[in-house]
């Protein structure tokens, strides 16, 4: 399922897609806003401590990172709310049965 | 004795050679002049006539000017041939100091070529046209050298080297100067009634025949006719020296291309070197394409090559290089900027320019300058600053028209480490046994890294500054962008769209900040990995075997990766979870014994027979190259390292619950971590500044079910699998720049995770 997100930034937007998820983020749109998300990259990890990984990212990891980066009213879900909803009830699951 | 040990000390032998060389001209100089002055006797007889006097004085000058001309071409001759000897000695030297580079073992397979000093060797070097030759550095050649795009008054490009002819040419002077000088000075003395002891007195000083002084006590005796010329022979004669010197060991350098591609300038760390010298030093030019000195008369600096270790089969000498200086020896990457940055304002004034103002009680002049440039810049940028096109040093007016008053000279301030004192640690063990105590692991990394890390300190505060900074800016950013989005009146929006500019600036300029810090830390930490790997107590062939053992199941594509990245880390961290199999306890990680390639979450999970699965990505490429998945891969693997061992445990265990306040788990959400805050994650943590609030994630069993339950834990009882202690710690361990942040984080974990590369099991 293709997951989409919309990031508004005044005049700058970007749309970011995932194929599936986890997938690479393919990130079209402002420079400025692709260059802020790979900076923030750096520092950031995913729901289970990982360093943040653009080149295979969940949806939810994605959606929550850019929520944090720039506000939920400036990340709009285009597409794929359902897997976002999905990988954090497989997440859930992982966390009652294994080490993450 | 190390190679620039030995040049340097070569230079001060040369000095002292020089100068025998001298007294020996200049000796035989004075003798002609003290005999010339006392011939002036004669005209003190009572009852000579003017025009007898007069003739006499003729023929006394006239014979000092045959005596003279004879000690012209003696002069010649002897310098020339000095110099023929030296430049044979001096080949010789620089081979022998080549082949004491290499080591015994490879010495037949490496041999020094010599070189063939041609009788007229030094000849040439001394007799050239001044014209055809430019090894002096001037204009444009000299702003190339300098990294400067221009360099100020490209006048006195003609300046030229002190050559055979020059120095022809100056004896030349020297003997008709003194002839003329030796005339004008009797015949005024004559007319003004002088009598012959007080012009005796001013032409000679106190010089004598046959004196057996060196050149500087006969420079000091020395009269009128006598001290000037010392000083000239003296200068001649050390720049000749100076500069077949340099020839000679350059020609070797030059032979021998297989140990050494370049070269680096070094000049004299004292308060007598010149700008262009002193801009020079430190600096590294290929042969036949960088400055060689003398770059002045006088000048004393030299050449020193660089061996080129990286090509050839054996290791720099472990010695920690050091350099000499006026203020004793320092390190071998000092600088003359660098030294002279490290100067008191009197030397820099002296230096530079600049005296002290009783007024205003403080030193002034061009030397502030320096001291605002080089903390806007750097020491070397800011000294090549006050070089001119032709190597002279940048007037205090032209600094003024350039910058104005030094205090306009905006300080921008860069990242430079405060080097903090540390006490001297003691030299690392091989391995360690495990132990559970974090401070004795801590103790053990900081003894790993014996010090090194301590100049990267001095970046940890700025960098949390920057950090907490960018995230401000980004909050702002992200405040107008939501009044932005918000707005339907176009004339709000444009006023909002201008304010962002500055901060987008500020943002950029923060990142720049962060990226230069980053950068500083990648060598250090590249050296320690590289270090750990060779430590290691297994060796790689052990380590593909127990991975060769492995399952694995999922997607083909990427196991090879993963093989060669496993193999790493089990190197790196001597086997744990990889090679070593631990006690089986329930639940637990322990050795991996299958590896699913597959999507989804990654993780590390007991199988219940004591091993472990992990689950990790089979897609490395991504935005930045081809590490992307490998921090995942230590990640999860070092939930096997930490748990094959208990005490691994314990001791991660213990550094999460020492650091925290409380042990009652917490929302994540609001908590800040020291790089990265809480907001992703969804289970609860204990809380404490960590790299991020995930390394307080506990795994706790309080089940009532005793079968889920390891023998000797009773029902309630708080129990830890695992931690995310060493997961976290160890996935930074991927690579360089991770490492330097987790160090820049959060010391403490990094020397403990660092301790784990030297323990066994």
């Amino acid at each position: 399922m293709v997951i989409k997100l919309l990031v508004k930034e005044g005049s700058e937007n970007a749309t970011l897609t995932l194929q599936s998820s986890p997938s690479f983020v393919v990130i079209s749109g402002s420079e400025e806003l692709k260059s802020d998300i790979e900076f923030e990259s750096k520092f950031a990890y995913d729901s289970v401590g990982h360093i943040m990984n653009l080149g295979s990212i969940f949806a939810q990891d994605l959606y929550i990172f850019m929520v944090d980066l720039y506000g939920k009213e400036n990340v709009e879900i285009l597409e794929g709310k359902e897997q976002i909803k999905d990988d954090d009830k497989e997440l859930a699951i992982l966390e009652k049965n294994g080490v993450t | 004795m190390a190679l620039p040990d030995a040049i340097f000390r070569n230079a001060i032998d040369l000095n002292r050679y020089g100068n025998k060389v001298s007294t020996d001209v200049a000796r035989r100089f004075v003798d002609i002049c003290v005999r010339s002055v006392q011939e002036l006797s004669v005209l003190d007889r009572k009852g000579l006539g003017d025009s007898y006097r007069a003739a006499r004085l003729r023929s006394i000058v006239a014979q000092m000017e045959k005596s003279l001309g004879g000690w012209k071409k003696y002069a010649n001759k002897h310098v020339i041939k000095e110099l023929q000897g030296l430049a044979k000695v001096e080949a010789g030297f620089i081979e022998d100091q080549l082949q004491k580079v290499i080591p015994r073992g490879v010495r037949k397979n490496i041999q020094v070529n010599g070189v063939e000093i041609s009788p007229k060797f030094a000849e040439n070097i001394v007799s050239v046209d001044p014209t055809k030759i430019r090894s002096r550095a001037v204009g444009r050649q000299l702003a190339g050298f300098l990294g400067e795009t221009s360099l100020s008054d490209a006048i006195g490009a003609n300046m030229t080297l002190p050559n055979g002819n020059i120095v022809q040419d100056a004896f030349d002077k020297i003997a008709d100067g003194s002839v003329q000088l030796f005339r004008n000075t009797v015949r005024d003395g004559l007319a003004t009634g002088e009598t012959t002891p007080q012009m005796t007195r001013r032409l000679l000083g106190n010089s004598k025949e046959n004196d057996t002084a060196n050149i500087l006590q006969m420079s000091q005796k020395g009269g009128l006719l006598t001290s000037p010329p010392i000083n000239q022979v003296r200068t001649l004669v050390r720049t000749s020296i100076n500069q077949v010197a340099n020839s000679a060991a350059l020609t070797v350098y030059q032979a021998n291309s297989d140990i050494t591609k370049k070269y680096r300038y070094t000049a004299t760390l004292d308060s007598r070197t010149t700008a262009v010298c002193g801009a020079l030093d430190g600096r590294i030019f290929d042969y036949e394409k960088g400055p060689k000195p003398p770059q002045h008369f006088n000048c004393r600096s030299t050449v020193v090559p660089e061996i080129d270790y990286e090509n050839l089969p054996f290791d720099p000498p472990p010695t920690a290089r050091k350099r000499a200086t006026a203020d004793g020896q320092m390190s071998a990457d000092t600088d003359y900027a660098k030294w002279l940055y490290m100067q008191p304002n009197k030397i820099q004034a002296q230096v530079l320019g600049g005296k002290f103002n009783k007024e205003t009680n403080k030193f002034e002049g061009s030397f502030r300058y320096f001291q605002r440039l080089a903390s806007r810049d750097d020491p070397r940028t800011a000294l090549a600053k006050f070089v001119r096109a032709d190597g002279s040093r940048v007037t205090l007016a032209q600094l003024k028209s350039r910058y104005g008053k030094p205090d306009n000279i905006p300080i921008v301030r860069i990242p430079v480490a405060e080097v903090a004192k540390v006490a001297p640690r003691k030299a690392p063990a091989l391995t360690y046994a495990p132990t559970v105590q974090p401070k004795i692991a801590v103790s053990r990394g900081k003894d790993i890294a014996g010090g090194r890390l301590t100049k990267l300190d001095g970046y940890r505060k700025d960098y949390k500054k920057l950090l907490r900074q960018h995230t401000e800016v980004r909050e702002e950013l992200n405040g107008i962008h939501g009044k932005m989005n918000r707005t339907k009146d176009m004339a709000k929006w444009r006023a909002l769209n201008e304010t962002r500019d500055p901060l987008i600036l500020r943002k950029n300029k923060l990142r720049a900040d962060i990226d230069r810090i980053d950068k500083q830390g990648f060598q250090e930490m590249f050296e320690l990995r590289k270090e750990a790997i060779a430590a290691s107590s297994i060796t790689r062939a052990e380590a593909r075997e127990a991975i060769g053992k492995m399952k694995f199941v999922g997607f083909r594509e990427g196991r090879e990766r993963i093989r060669e990245e496993l193999e790493e880390f089990a190197v790196m961290f001597n086997g744990g979870g990889i090679v070593k199999n631990g006690r089986k306890i329930k639940g637990r990680p322990n050795k991996i014994s299958t590896v699913r390639v597959a999507n989804g979450r990654a993780h590390n999970a007991n199988q219940g027979d004591g091993t472990s699965l992990i689950k990790v990505p089979n897609k490395s490429g991504g935005y930045f190259g081809e590490d992307d998945a490998k921090a995942t891969l230590f990640h999860e693997a070092a939930h096997s390292l930490e748990g094959q061992s208990e005490k691994n445990v314990a001791m991660a265990v213990a550094f999460r619950n020492n650091r925290a306040k409380s042990l009652t788990p917490v929302s994540p959400k609001g908590l800040k971590g020291t790089i990265s805050d809480g907001y992703y994650l969804r289970e609860a943590v204990i809380r404490d500044s960590f790299i991020s609030p995930y390394v307080g994630r506990p795994y706790r069993t309080t089940g009532r079910d005793i079968s889920k339950l390891p023998k000797g834990v009773k029902v309630g009882e708080i129990y830890d699998e695992a931690t995310e202690v060493i997961s976290m710690g160890a996935e930074h361990f991927s690579n360089p720049e991770n490492m330097f942040r987790l160090y820049q984080a959060d010391p403490e974990h990094f020397f403990m995770i660092l301790s784990l590369t030297r323990t066994t099991y």
